[in-house]
């Protein structure tokens, strides 16, 4: 299992040497076999390490976790803190010890991230074969693609908030340079630059709550670390053994807790592209849309999903926090549902959709407890299936017709491409969440945690959120689906002798996206296999014996309910976009006239004006200090400077007259001195 | 190990004879014996110890002999505060000289000695183990840059190396006068007077008379305060940092690559060999104060770095704002932020250096430094755009490449002092973390602009750009100059960026190697400057603290049943024991 954790990462990281020291003269056009190879050996790997932790796991009731560290990545010692605890009634630790070790884990939680993260990158690999065929950086965009497999695959396997963070930041680093690829073009270059910059915002927060964590915990580990030799626990870890099994009095509670919890989830916004930090990632569209399937869809962004997931404990400790999580996913899966409604660019669409369902996930996170981290997990699981399909779907389009992907300018493609057509059927359903699609399992769950949730109104609010986020979200899947798709054929130019059905390197990994959309949900929901499994995480095993929170499928009855609502809305939204968008277009045009009459249409339009209001009251402002301090810099400081520099000259004019050159002046001086000098021996 | 280290040191200046008079033979043989330098140095740091204290001290009396008031030697070793600058200081000469090349025409064999001058000069500075020895060192870094400045520069060289001269003369002499303060009050403490320079001596000294109650504190804070004037212009922090703009951009090349990567980093030297050890009640006192110019100088630095419009100002005003990061560390007074700021000294030698060396390449190349001439340059230079986006993103931090590894450690260590003994001084925390966001602004625009978009070239090298790819193979010597060559990087400019590069990935993949070298001679130094810090925080939270902490102690054992011991931890701190500091060889002559 130890040699497993570590050949997943080391795989990719190989296919980066070899395809940038090799790619552009030897490879040439096989630059992505080492990313593909390295790929399939990692998902393979996967897969072997999450059945190894499922027969670990299924033979005993205990959570499950091992590590393995490969070297220190820090080390020091503050013997003037020695014997101070950081957090009160914690573990046995201090702040003596600042330790950050390179050690990866495994245990239920990273093993399903694993698999996913290198499910997807496998395919997506294979796709952008066909993708990328005659792109001129062609090994460019395997190697980044490589280093991105290899970032992302430790940063579900580390066990250290110092090395999250950095693989954290890693993924960032291979998302502006994949965002910017085409970096001759100045929209791609500067959706690069505001990707990173966005996510350096909510990195911001992570640090100050990691700098937080390590000066009220004294560690930056998840894991307990023992002595080699005698076992003896040396420190506890933050999410380790020692420290959730002491329960609630092994955190913090209170202020100091709920400011953990929010830094942390500010990070998760940058990353996971929540409101107000989510406007990155539709710009993001502009990178080539294997990338947008990959990193910005399935994976990456899903990383703050992932963190609060696997800090669970630290936000159980917090309620107040947990509730901030669901007002800010409940509020972003709404918001961007609504700007979905209106744009006319496929790729934007999926992402304000990504944005959409990333906020269920944390509407599903907010619940707390084992149950809240399984749905949002639950929901992150399949997404990534029917998300990527859908992206590479997307890509599949834009590949036939030239580049172009805007819907006004594209339609009625079901003929010409009959196998994009059908997956990408597929993967509306799924994320429109029909029964027995993987999004109605993970929608459900989502749906059902919260309803069940006691704890106030805010709850129940946010479940009838999630409930018009679901119709939104099947109106506007489905009106991008028959813009599309159906109505009369519409070719652009652009497209030229390429319009046909995409080649079968791009088809199968389509045909495989769209089967695991099919069965995925139906296979871990109802089973309960996904929730037993993840309940063996260490972290998640504490919170769910809290038993602070419902469980999830205690009570049937209100689930029932549940099922129905959301499979009303479903219905309703895709009926309500097969009326508008199929139906006789005297309709369509009217309700269009009645939103824009009322403005509705151009706030969603216009994507409510946050990147307006963003350059107005941040970017500007920043600027504008900026030239400020520039000119104080020159005009005042130096100036002071220079004015100093000028006193000794100031001074030298005074004294200049004393050096007049006549010789009985300093005759006289001189005696006048000596005379000075000899009463001054007479007197002391 | 002694010997090899005084070679070391005076290789460059015994190897001047060698510099020839044509061209050609003095930047080779300047090049022959910068790289031996280098490599001994090198295997000097390589050589230190894990764990050392002291390595590859060598010591003889100088003047004690014949004046028995006075112990004057000359003293030269290395420990954890210098054993990797001093590397660094041959590293960087290295690349000096390689991006030099044909950058110096006229004067060239001048101009060579006086860059081998400099490296004996900085060598030696981060070497001495006496006072004196260190000053005549100082000033000997001083002199040669004045004149790479004032000779080898740009338009306004003569202002910009008057100003830069002035400025650090006048820093240091106050330095001097407080340096020599300090060996005065030494020397009350010793029987006979003796007038000691040597550094470990006088450390050792005024720690008695500490203990002793004979060095109050009023004394100390003038005292610093006569030291703070040179190391702070030197460093430079705000608001005395306007001689650096104006230096950075007048310089030529090699000297803005030495400047920003070793002679800033003199400064904070100081502050950890003498204002530290020696003056830690002032220290601590003064912390507050500093770390607030070090925060003002990150956000300050890095605004006006947003606002600049020629590379060159901007990066010299990254250095203003990076260099707050290194003094951050330096008075968060905790071993975290030690270990930091020590690190950052170096990381942001490797990342400015390379930064400048960089765009001394961009200019050999267009004739310009202005941000919006450039365009695209990815396309057309991707060797260089590839070491560009490397030594940028360590400049921004990013995790795996050096400066994250710094950034975090000090910041982790200035949070926790806030946390622990001023919670006020959480703002200052709060805003060097905002820093390293404006930072990735103004360094990812640049990159942006130069290197992304659509291809855009300087006039006067686009009108030759294609002249000069077409005789790309066959281009060698000074023949490019004349065609206008804008073609990627030659081997020559790949050597002199690539050791940069590897150590910036190196010290970021592990710095736990880099760190574990420094750490017994930074305990040592500062362990009196950290406790007085923790008392400064009050008697009474102090008190407090300790009964909470036995408390909870006794909590947690009950609670948990496992004691907590790391007794018998192999790793297990042993720094102090192991300082030559506190057993100085015995004075022979």
């Amino acid at each position: 299992m130890e040699y497993l954790i570590v050949l997943i990462p080391m795989m990719p990281l190989a296919a980066v040497f070899v395809t940038a020291l090799l790619g552009p003269r030897v490879l040439r056009s096989n630059s992505h076999v080492p990313t593909v190879t390295a790929a399939a050996v990692a998902f393979v790997a996967s897969l072997a390490l999450l059945l190894m932790v499922y027969w670990a796991t299924a033979a005993s009731e205990k959570p499950f976790a091992t590590t393995v560290q490969l070297w220190n990545w820090a080390d020091l010692r503050q013997p003037e803190l020695e014997g101070q605890v950081a957090a009160p009634d914690a573990g046995p630790l201090d702040l003596a010890r600042f330790h950050v070790p390179v050690t990866l884990r495994v245990d239920p939680l990273t093993a399903v991230m694993q698999v996913t993260v290198t499910c997807i990158s496998l395919l997506v690999s294979i796709y952008s074969i066909g993708y990328m065929h005659d792109d001129p950086g062609y090994w460019r965009y395997f190697t980044y693609i490589s280093l991105f497999i290899f970032s992302m695959t430790m940063l579900v396997s580390v066990s250290n908030f110092a090395l999250l963070y950095v693989f954290w930041e890693a993924v960032g680093l291979c998302s502006y340079l994949l965002i910017g690829f085409w970096y001759h073009k100045p929209e791609a270059a500067a959706a690069g630059k505001k990707a990173f910059l966005v996510n350096r915002v909510g990195d911001f927060g992570f640090a100050l709550g990691l700098f937080l964590l390590w000066s009220s915990y004294g560690t930056l580990n998840f894991h307990d670390s023992v002595h080699p030799q005698t076992g003896e626990l040396i420190s506890a870890g933050i999410l380790g053994g020692v420290r959730t099994a002491a329960g609630g009095q092994g955190y913090l509670h209170g202020g100091v807790a709920m400011a953990i919890a929010l830094l942390l989830f500010v990070g998760a916004c940058g990353k996971s592209a929540q409101f107000p930090l989510h406007v990155w990632l539709p710009d993001a569209m502009e990178g080539p849309t294997p990338v947008s399937a990959l990193i910005h869809a399935a994976t990456m962004v899903t990383a703050g999903v992932y963190m609060v997931a696997r800090c669970m404990p630290l936000f159980d400790a917090a309620p107040g926090a947990l509730l901030v999580v669901g007002c800010i996913g409940g509020f972003t899966a709404l918001l961007a549902a609504f700007i979905a409604l209106t744009q006319n660019d496929l790729k934007r669409i999926l992402a304000y959709s990504t944005i959409s369902q990333l906020g269920y996930m944390f509407l599903g996170l907010s619940v707390g407890g084992l149950a809240g981290a399984v749905a949002g997990m639950f929901h992150l699981f399949t997404h990534a299936f029917f998300k990527a399909l859908l992206f590479l779907g997307a890509g599949s389009v834009m590949h036939a017709m030239g580049g172009v992907i805007d819907l006004q300018r594209i339609g009625g493609l079901r003929r010409r491409l009959p196998w994009t057509y059908a997956t990408f059927l597929v993967g509306c359903l799924a994320l429109a969440g029909v029964f027995p699609l993987a999004g109605f399992f993970s929608k459900d769950e989502i749906l059902g945690v919260l309803y069940q949730q006691e704890g106030g109104g805010v709850y129940r609010l946010l479940f009838y959120a999630g409930l018009a986020g679901a119709l939104m979200t099947a109106f506007y899947t489905f009106r991008a689906f028959f813009l599309a798709f159906h109505g009369e054929e519409l070719v652009p130019a652009e497209a030229g002798r390429h319009a046909h059905e995409s080649p079968p390197v791009m088809l199968l990994p389509l045909v495989i996206l769209a089967v695991a959309s099919l069965v995925v949900g139906a296979i871990f929901g109802p089973t309960g296999w996904f929730e037993s499994f993840l309940s063996k995480t260490p972290g998640l095993a504490a919170v769910a014996e809290a038993g602070s929170h419902a469980a999830p499928h205690a009570g049937h009855d209100g689930h029932t309910w549940v099922v129905a609502w959301s499979t009303v809305a479903a219905v309703l939204g895709i009926a309500l976009a097969a009326i508008l968008y199929l139906g006789p277009g005297g309709l369509l045009r009217g309700v269009a006239t009645a939103a824009r009459s009322v403005g509705v249409y151009t706030l969603s339009y216009r994507k409510v004006f946050i990147d307006e209001l963003y350059a107005l009251a941040v970017v500007r402002p920043l600027r504008g200090l900026a030239i400020v301090a520039a000119w104080f810099d020159r005009y005042v400081i130096d100036c002071l400077v220079d004015l100093v520099g000028l006193l000794p000259k100031a001074i030298g004019a005074l004294l200049r007259d004393v050096q007049t050159g006549f010789i009985p002046w300093y005759a006289s001086a001189m005696m006048l001195g000596l005379l000075t000098l000899l009463a001054a021996l007479v007197l002391f | 190990m002694s010997t090899l280290l005084l070679v070391t040191v005076f290789l460059p200046v015994l190897g001047l004879p060698l510099v020839g008079r044509r061209r050609e033979s003095a930047r080779l043989a300047s090049l022959l014996i910068v790289t031996a330098t280098l490599l001994l140095s090198g295997y000097l740091a390589f050589a230190f110890p894990a764990g050392a204290g002291e390595f590859a001290v060598w010591e003889t009396s100088w003047v004690g002999g014949r004046f028995p008031g006075v112990d004057l030697r000359l003293g030269l070793g290395l420990d954890g505060l210098s054993v990797w600058i001093f590397p660094l200081s041959s590293l960087l000469t290295f690349t000096a000289i390689l991006v030099s090349w044909h950058a110096v025409d006229r004067g060239a064999t001048s101009f060579y000695r006086l860059l081998l001058i400099l490296l004996t000069g900085m060598l030696g500075v981060f070497a001495a183990r006496d006072v004196l020895l260190f000053y005549v060192f100082f000033e000997a870094t001083l002199i040669p840059l004045f004149f790479l400045i004032g000779m080898w520069g740009h338009e306004e060289r003569r202002y910009a190396a008057v100003k830069f001269f002035l400025f650090t003369l006048a820093g240091s002499v106050l330095t001097f006068l407080g340096l020599l303060a300090l060996a005065i009050y030494s020397a009350q403490s010793q029987p006979q007077g003796v007038l000691t320079f040597s550094i470990p001596h006088l450390t050792e000294n005024l720690m008695r008379l500490r203990a002793n109650g004979q060095l109050p504190l009023t004394v100390q804070i003038w005292i610093f305060l006569a030291l703070f004037a040179g190391f702070a212009v030197k460093v430079p922090l705000f608001p005395l940092h306007t001689w650096l703009p104006l230096a950075h951009v007048e310089a030529p090349t090699a000297g803005s690559v030495l400047l920003a990567g070793i002679l800033l980093k003199i400064g904070g030297y100081g502050f950890l060999r003498f204002s530290l050890p020696m003056l830690p009640d002032a220290s601590a006192a003064c912390a507050p104060w500093i770390l607030i110019l070090a925060a003002v100088g990150i956000i300050y630095g890095a605004l006006t770095a947003l606002a600049q419009r020629d590379i060159k100002r901007l990066i010299a005003y990254s250095s203003v704002s990076h260099l707050g990061f290194c003094v951050l560390g330096f008075f968060a007074l905790n071993p975290l932020g030690l270990h930091g700021g020590l690190l950052q000294m170096v990381n942001h030698g490797l990342a400015t250096g390379g930064l400048f060396a960089v765009v001394g390449m961009l200019y050999e190349r267009y004739h310009t430094r202005q941000i919006e001439a450039f365009g695209g340059l990815a396309r057309r230079l991707p060797i260089l755009a590839c070491f560009m986006f490397l030594l940028t993103f360590s400049s921004i931090g990013l995790p795996g490449l050096n400066g994250f590894a710094g950034e975090f450690l000090i910041l982790t260590g200035m949070f926790e002092r806030a946390w622990l003994l001023q919670r006020g001084e959480l703002v200052l925390a709060v805003a060097a973390v905002f820093g390293v966001v404006l930072a990735a602004w103004y360094m990812l625009q640049l990159v942006g602009r130069v290197f992304f978009g659509e291809l855009k070239e300087p006039v006067q090298g686009g009108m030759e750009a294609h002249a000069g790819l077409a005789g790309a193979e066959h281009v060698t010597g000074d023949h490019y100059r004349s065609q206008g060559w804008t073609g990627d990087l030659t081997a020559r400019e790949v050597l002199a960026l690539a050791p940069l590069g590897v150590f910036i990935v190196w010290i970021g993949v592990q710095p736990s190697f880099f760190l574990a070298r420094m750490t017994p001679t930074l305990d040592a130094l500062s362990r009196p400057a950290t406790r007085a810090s923790r008392s400064e925080a009050g008697p009474a939270t102090a008190a407090a603290e300790a009964v909470d902490a036995a408390e909870r102690v006794a909590n947690r054992r009950s609670a948990f049943g496992r004691a907590q011991t790391t007794e018998g931890d192999p790793c297990r701190y042993s720094a102090g024991i192991a300082c030559g500091h506190q057993n100085p060889p015995p004075f022979t002559d």
